[in-house]
């Protein structure tokens, strides 16, 4: 009689057992299945906005299907030149919150290597230059010539389409982040200052969905060992990184911007008289570098020094106030070794010598040697179109482009 | 009818709960084994469907498949022809019931 109720008791225990796990299975997968559904519309309904356009301050509440229990709420602003995105997806009772940074593809007609502005003379290819893709090139043509001693060492003058360019750019980037406008001109509305700060030993991490981080200095603002993640904005009169600053995702606002040498993260800088990228500098995707000039007498110069590795835009723009006669010193410099993927976009003077896996719009090009200076010259140049990514997006600067998702954005963590 | 006494009835009990759990094990090995007559649980249903939700969208279309005797169909078009946004709306069904369906909107290149 004992045996038998011992024997019923573990039986009864097995069928409990079996039951219970069973159970908190079956709630575990409901669990995580209906995060994943929202996760997944999520997707869905910031594919379905993207569908038609970006604009910022466009807040909407929407279904994703044909049924109540699938909607998206998306709510977007401008963080630089990109787009930001907030979403929030319900699927049954499970909820999924997340932003994104939105790109722009570059449009058909812009899917070039090279576009010189036509002011006379052929293009004249110099050292081991190599032009691959379609190039937009003057009237006059291309050919190959002598740098001083130095010949051009390829054996094509370039592979791909070649076609003629006109007497102005194909494009002016539209920048139309009011925030940006504003910044730059909260700058030039301060008195100059020359006082150092040094930021030192301060960690921020600031959520995408909160108000932006602000560090305002009136005078040269000096980070080192300094980690900023998330949405934080610098202002100061001049910024240098040091190597020591760790930064993702900043806004950096000033006259004059420094990248010291072995500075390493992701940025979008924004300088009003000049931008200097030193040795060993890696900017990551999506970074952006930009010089707006504001007055016809101050020379802006964006300098990107051998070793430099920059992934995502670089742009040497003279309209963003208005159209601005160029000085004679600008200049967009872009040294040997150093190496650019994605859009170079200089409306005045460029003197590039360094690699371009995606494409160059350039007003002038220009080679400065010790002994003279060589106009319409390109010499030692990589221009690759054909090798940037597939998945590369501009920022949003291109009339009525097609938006996608270029990051969903982990900061902070989603649990 | 025979009465059974207090003993023999709780070997009856016990042996029918034996015989419960060898057949409990039995279906479960079977539906792990697979086949058309295989028992499936939601939860495999949920996730044939999702996969084949998953799985790469080269174009416009209807795609369909069948596994463990349901059919998966797939179909992928767009609501705005000028736009190139797609809807994927995934089915699972057993003998022309709809047992799950999952959607989602993907842009054509991705």
């Amino acid at each position: 009689m004992a045996y038998t109720l011992m024997v019923l008791l573990l039986v009864a225990g097995i069928l409990g057992g079996y039951i219970l796990i069973n159970r908190s299975y079956i709630l575990l997968f409901d669990q995580q299945g209906g995060q994943e559904a929202a996760w997944q519309n999520l997707q869905s309904g910031v594919h379905l906005f993207l569908s038609e356009g970006f604009q910022q301050g466009r807040n909407q509440a929407f279904q994703l299907f044909d049924d109540s229990t699938d909607s998206c709420f998306i709510q977007t602003e401008n963080w630089g030149l990109f787009g930001l995105i907030h979403g929030q997806a319900q699927s049954g009772r499970h909820l999924h919150a997340r932003s994104a940074l939105v790109g722009a593809k570059v449009p058909n007609r812009l899917a070039y290597s090279l576009y010189i502005r036509d002011v006379g003379g052929p293009l004249v290819v110099s050292g081991n230059t190599m032009l691959k893709g379609k190039i937009f090139v003057p009237r006059a043509g291309i050919r190959a010539g002598y740098v001083g001693q130095k010949r051009f060492t390829q054996d094509q003058l370039f592979v791909g389409d070649r076609l003629t360019s006109g007497n102005n750019l194909p494009f002016t980037p539209q920048v139309s982040s009011v925030d940006v406008m504003r910044s730059f001109r909260e700058i030039l509305s301060r008195q100059r200052s020359q006082e150092e700060f040094l930021a030192t030993d301060i960690t921020i991490q600031q959520p995408w969905t909160d108000a932006a981080y602000q560090i305002n200095a009136e005078g040269h603002l000096i980070l080192h060992d300094v980690s900023l993640q998330g949405k934080c904005i610098i202002t100061a009169e001049k910024i240098t990184l040091t190597p020591q600053a760790d930064l993702n995702g900043t806004l950096l606002f000033a006259r004059n911007i420094v990248f010291q040498s072995g500075f390493k993260g992701d940025v979008q800088a924004f300088a009003l008289d000049s931008l200097w990228v030193e040795s060993d500098v890696h900017l990551d995707y999506p970074s952006v570098l930009l010089v707006s000039k504001y007055s016809s007498q101050a020379p802006s110069l964006l300098h990107i020094a051998a070793g430099a590795k920059i992934q995502g835009m670089v742009l040497y723009d003279n309209n963003l106030f208005g159209p601005i006669a160029p000085n004679r010193q600008d200049l967009c410099f872009v040294d040997r070794t150093s190496r650019l993927e994605g859009i170079l976009y200089a409306a005045h003077q460029l003197d590039l010598r360094g690699e371009v896996i995606g494409s160059v719009t350039a007003g002038n090009i220009i080679h400065q040697s010790t002994a003279r200076l060589y106009k319409n010259y390109l010499v030692d140049a990589t221009i690759d179109f054909e090798r940037l990514s597939s998945k590369y997006l501009a920022p949003h600067m291109f009339t009525n482009p097609h938006y996608r998702v270029l990051s969903w954005l982990n900061y902070p963590e989603i649990p | 009818m025979a009465k059974l006494s207090g003993n023999t009835l709780i070997e009856v009990l016990t042996s029918l709960a034996l015989l419960g759990i060898i057949f409990g094990i039995g279906i479960t090995l079977v539906a792990k084994l697979g086949g058309i007559y295989a028992p499936v649980s939601q939860q495999w249903m949920e996730e044939q469907t999702y996969t084949f939700l998953q799985e790469p969208v080269m174009g416009e279309g209807i795609e369909e498949k069948e596994i463990n005797g349901r059919i998966l169909t797939r179909k992928i078009f767009r609501d705005d022809p000028t736009k190139d946004l797609v809807r994927v709306i995934v089915e699972l069904s057993y003998q022309d019931r709809t047992m799950v369906k999952k959607q989602k909107w993907i842009f054509l290149e991705e």
